[in-house]
């Protein structure tokens, strides 16, 4: 975890030695300063450029642990008080997304797996075809145009509180829980072809109590494995659906800063990601161990 | 797998008849198009369709369904080679960490890992933050955001593929490894890998296409279909239809790749891959 959190450092460090145009050159132009070679070099030595690379990037990294990316281009504000303002309503959204996505998938999942070949597996194959395809974008604006303009049940600006996390939550789910109930219907497929469900039906229990008490831990524990990966793909996502939905989270401010050239608010914005996505990896591998019991006696084996 | 059971499969055939389509518009919609696609006319803007404008006009009086065509070049045309692009370094990069030594190998691995720490698309808009929105940006961004999971994964292949008894065979009779890597690894490797391509081509559309329309990739004027419906957002309470064509192409150009990628999948018997 160490090693690697040192190596996210060094690239995002290594980012803003990619622009073309010097980082310092650019916030010179910006600030509306006079390009003369001398004031050049006097506001490099102010920011520490003139320096060898690794002192830059160790003087860097002091900061970026305690998140200090300095004030932003544009607005000149704090970007650590700005981003961690904003963290909340990214997390939220994030969070229920998610939520949305497990509860879609198994719902959608689940009935599939039990009657392969049945009516309602081809309606969930259908659903699950057409929502990967369907850019996650453009389903956001339809909905923001039916509820939002022709419906007019839906806030289109406003902030992150109460229900109105639901429609851009839901539009980052959708393309997940396509992928994920194709998983969980393979998985009660094959939790169900097993001795010990057939022991349970014959014993005369019941379908939720099979479900419930058999079933339900043994085939959805692979796909814990899984969630941390689909954190990542959500906290990408929420890059397009907090911009069509205003949304005032940390990834629309970053899509603006990207737009505005503002670097420093960019930069802790990838850092904030790798950090909270790393963590989410981390916490999904420890709630694994814990509650698998196989995965705790084979890492016990390898200690020995 | 026979190539009867790939005409067979209706979920190929299907896949395959909808980029047959959409590649001949790439190639012929220039010629196709039936106004020109920057031709600005203040006139005619919002134009319901019509004869003349068979898709409407959109803000600045632009034919939609040109722009439809001509966009169509760009954003299938991106979206192939980004994913070929990423395939060829993935396919590199991989085969040099499961043929190369340990050290090459534990170097390569790392690598991948630190860059696998990033969400994909946090790291893509990280580099189009660094070198500036423009198509080009947008490739490579989207290149370093996702070669790191195909290089992990041809290694997987390369090193189950390293234990088959023939490859053992040859190594034992003295084979060199650039031959035993071409000749003897990489025919075991490629054909999965290029299914893999078929249904990343799907998502690199979308992603392209998602930076596109959050003006972080192709540029206005250029008829990109993510910076069209990017256009179109800002006229959704007074031109809401302008949302529907660029989307719904987008949708389709998808929906063909992960067809046919799913079909050669299931035919050939590939492992799947998660597709973020």
């Amino acid at each position: 975890m160490v090693p690697l959190l040192i190596g996210v450092s060094i690239i995002s460090f290594g980012l803003s030695h990619l622009s073309p145009g010097k980082v310092g050159d650019l916030l010179l132009r910006q600030s509306g300063g006079v390009t003369s070679s001398e004031s050049a070099q006097r506001f490099k030595q102010e920011l520490g450029l003139d320096k060898p690379l690794p002192v830059q990037y160790l003087h860097w990294l002091c900061k970026a642990i305690r998140l200090e990316f300095g004030a932003s281009f544009s607005t000149g504000a704090s970007v650590r008080q700005e981003m961690l303002k904003r963290l909340p309503a990214t997390l939220k959204l994030t969070a229920t997304a998610f939520l949305i996505m497990i509860g879609l998938s198994l719902l959608v999942g689940i009935p599939a797996g039990l009657r392969p070949g049945g009516l309602f597996d081809h309606i969930s194959r259908l659903f699950s075809t057409t929502a990967i395809a369907l850019p996650n974008y453009w389903l956001g604006m339809l909905l923001l145009y039916l509820f939002g303009v022709h419906w007019k049940i839906f806030s289109i600006t406003g902030d992150a509180s109460g229900g109105r996390v639901l429609l851009p939550a839901l539009t980052l789910a959708i393309g997940m829980s396509a992928v994920y109930s194709r998983l969980v219907r393979e998985r009660f497929l094959e939790v169900f072809s097993q001795d010990y469900i057939r022991t349970a039906q014959a014993k005369g229990l019941a379908l939720p109590a099979i479900l419930f008490r058999h079933a339900f831990k043994n085939a959805l524990m692979p796909l814990v494995s899984l969630w941390g990966m689909s954190l990542g793909y959500m906290l990408g996502g929420s890059l397009l659906i907090e911009t069509i939905f205003s949304w005032p989270g940390v990834a629309s401010f970053a899509v603006q800063a990207v737009l505005n050239r503002d670097f420093p608010v960019t930069q802790c914005y990838v850092v904030l990601m790798a950090l909270v996505f790393s963590l989410s990896n981390l916490t999904v591998d420890v709630l694994q161990t814990i509650a698998d019991p196989k995965l705790r006696r084979n890492m016990q084996a390898k200690k020995v | 797998m026979s190539w009867a059971g790939i005409f067979h499969n209706t979920s190929i055939l299907l896949g395959g008849a909808l980029i047959g389509f959409l590649l001949i518009t790439a190639v012929a919609g220039p010629g196709l198009s039936p106004n020109d696609p920057f031709q600005i006319d203040l006139t005619h803007r919002f134009e319901p369709p019509c004869q003349t404008y068979p898709f409407g006009t959109d803000h600045l009086g632009r034919c939609v369904l040109s722009r439809l065509l001509w966009g169509s070049s760009i954003s299938l045309g991106s979206s192939v080679g980004i994913s070929a692009a990423i395939m060829c370094l993935g396919l590199g990069i991989g085969i040099m960490s499961g043929m190369g030594n340990q050290r090459v190998d534990f170097f390569i691995m790392r690598m991948v890992d630190m860059l696998l720490s990033f969400p994909s698309l946090v790291l893509t808009l990280g580099i189009i933050g660094a070198l500036g929105p423009s198509l080009f940006s947008a490739a490579v961004g989207i290149c370093m955001g996702w070669w790191p999971v195909y290089a992990r994964l041809v290694r997987g292949m390369v090193l189950s593929a390293r234990e088959k008894e023939f490859v053992t065979a040859a190594r034992l009779t003295g084979t060199s490894g650039i031959r035993m890597t071409t000749r003897h690894i990489l025919p075991q490797v490629l054909p999965p890998v290029l299914v893999l391509a078929s249904l990343e081509t799907g998502t690199m559309i979308l992603v392209f296409s998602g930076l596109g329309f959050l003006g972080l990739g192709v540029q206005p004027p250029q008829p990109e279909w993510g910076a069209m419906l990017n256009e179109a957002r800002t006229y959704i309470f007074t031109a809401p239809y302008l949302l529907i064509a660029p989307g719904a192409a987008i949708f389709t150009a998808v929906l063909g790749f992960s067809l046919l990628g799913e079909g050669l999948r299931q035919a050939m018997q590939v492992r799947a891959v998660n597709p973020w």
